[in-house]
């Protein structure tokens, strides 16, 4: 047998064509038992009905569902925890009459002890003529101060702070006092206006102590001024100053401006408690 | 609305109409492809029970992986790769006991139905089936497996080679070693008798 001739049978074989696709087609066609092919083909009706037992009888709207419930649930908890969102207060701290330095007052919960540190290292109380803070609750598309930075005012603020303030003696607690007090005031309860009171009586005390600051701080005021129309922060700064040093008027007319121009601003509570 | 089913329908179309919760669609594909599929493990000279085995746990699989099923390749060259790979996981479950049935003494000639109503031709093709299935069974696995491809499963060189996951050239190598083997054992046979 020559390979040429051997080669065209492999290609009739490789078509189906030759002697041997013959012999092969006569050793029969063995099939397999009925029983094997009842057990197969019930099996292949159970998936379907177990398919369709999970997914309903149109099948996949399973998914669409389970995927639109868990969006709308995922959705619910994020509006949940904005709607929620814990109230920040605004904290601001004023000039000593003595040295203008302002103590800034940067922090959040986490960063309290190093808040006090910071405040720990100013001189003594003394040197410090105000401190304020600011209740504000804080939206989405508010701009953050620049000069007035954020603090949560933590739950654990003494209640004996009213009865310490006559006596305080360092800035840690003037600041835990101040803190009560605003915690009070937004509160408005009776207690809260007993505080209030005492911290006006206190305030008062500060300005009589401290005759020489009234003209420097309307200077200052004045000067700052120009600089705050489109600034509201420096806008209601300046209120305070007023405030201080005794002029309740200007303080009062540019407290009704400041309300005009920014209606939706949130305004101390000690501005408000004020009355000008 | 799906299309009527016909006998020419597409192997890939009655998957995926199966897919979709058509069982009638599965029996036709089951009726289409059940007797080369026992007959490709059976004339690997696994016996009747095992090639029944093996069968149901093809099908099984195919039931099971229904919703992952992409039509991207031939329905065959799927089944019969899903086949080629529990055969050999069978093969190595049970190695040793394969052996002894590769050597075709486990194959019941008689149970082969008749396929003539004269007993003398039927005796006669009785002697020639026995010593093809023989002649089968001797020979080597690779080569064996991808003669049944090619008959049964009518696979291309290309599917054998896919199927059995080498090249090829080597496919065709298989092919032509098994045709050469059979054919010269045929001729000897003849030549005897």
């Amino acid at each position: 047998m020559t390979d040429q001739r051997y080669d065209k049978e492999f290609e009739a074989f490789l078509a189906g064509e030759s002697a041997l696709d013959e012999r092969y087609t006569e050793l029969g066609s063995e099939e397999p038992l009925p029983e094997l092919d009842a057990l197969i083909l019930a099996e292949a009706r159970n998936e379907v009905k177990v398919h369709r037992l999970k997914f309903g009888p149109r099948g996949g709207w399973l998914k669409p569902v389970a995927l639109a419930a868990t969006v709308l649930l995922s959705l619910s908890l994020v509006m949940n925890i904005v709607v929620d969102a814990p109230v920040r207060f605004e904290q601001i701290v004023t000039e000593s009459t003595q040295e203008p330095a302002r103590l800034d007052a940067e922090q959040t919960v986490s960063g309290w002890q190093e808040k006090k540190i910071r405040l720990s290292e100013q001189p003594s109380m003394s040197g410090v003529e105000e401190i304020t803070v600011t209740a504000r609750k804080r939206t989405d598309n508010e701009p953050q101060s620049q000069d007035d930075t954020m603090m949560d005012v933590p739950e654990s603020v003494s209640a004996s702070a009213p009865e310490a303030m006559a006596q305080t003696t360092d800035l840690d607690t003037a600041l835990l006092i101040v803190s009560e007090y605003v915690a009070a005031a937004v509160s408005g309860s009776v207690e809260a206006d007993v505080k209030v009171s005492r911290f006006m009586d206190k305030e008062e005390r500060a300005q009589t102590a401290a005759p020489g600051l009234a003209a420097a701080d309307r200077a200052t005021a004045a000067s700052d001024d120009l600089q705050s129309k489109d600034n509201p922060e420096l806008l209601l700064r300046n209120i305070e100053r007023l405030n201080i040093s005794g002029a309740s008027a200007e303080a009062g007319a540019l407290l009704d401006e400041f309300l005009l121009r920014y209606p939706a601003h949130p305004v101390s509570v000690k501005i408000h408690q004020r009355n000008y | 609305m799906l299309p009527i089913m016909t006998q020419n329908t597409d192997d890939k179309v009655l998957m995926v109409r199966y897919r979709q919760g058509e069982v009638a669609a599965f029996e036709a594909l089951y009726a289409r492809h059940k007797g080369p599929l026992y007959r490709y493990f059976l004339r690997q000279g696994l016996g009747t029970e095992s090639s029944a085995e093996l069968m149901q746990e093809v099908w099984m699989k195919i039931i099971r992986a229904k919703d992952r099923y992409e039509p991207t390749a031939k329905f065959t060259t799927y089944l019969y790769q899903l086949a080629h790979n529990c055969r050999v996981d069978q093969y190595r479950r049970s190695a040793h006991k394969m052996a002894q049935k590769i050597d075709g003494a486990d194959i019941d000639v008689a149970q082969l139905p008749a396929t003539t109503a004269d007993p003398e031709v039927d005796a006669i093709k009785s002697e020639s089936t026995q010593q093809f299935r023989t002649a089968l069974a001797n020979l080597p696995d690779e080569q064996r497996e991808a003669f049944i491809l090619k008959q049964e499963a009518e696979l291309s060189l290309a599917d054998v080679a896919y199927v059995t996951g080498v090249s090829t050239e080597t496919a065709k190598s298989r092919l032509r070693y098994a045709f050469s083997k059979l054919r010269q054992q045929l001729a000897e046979n003849e030549s005897s008798s």
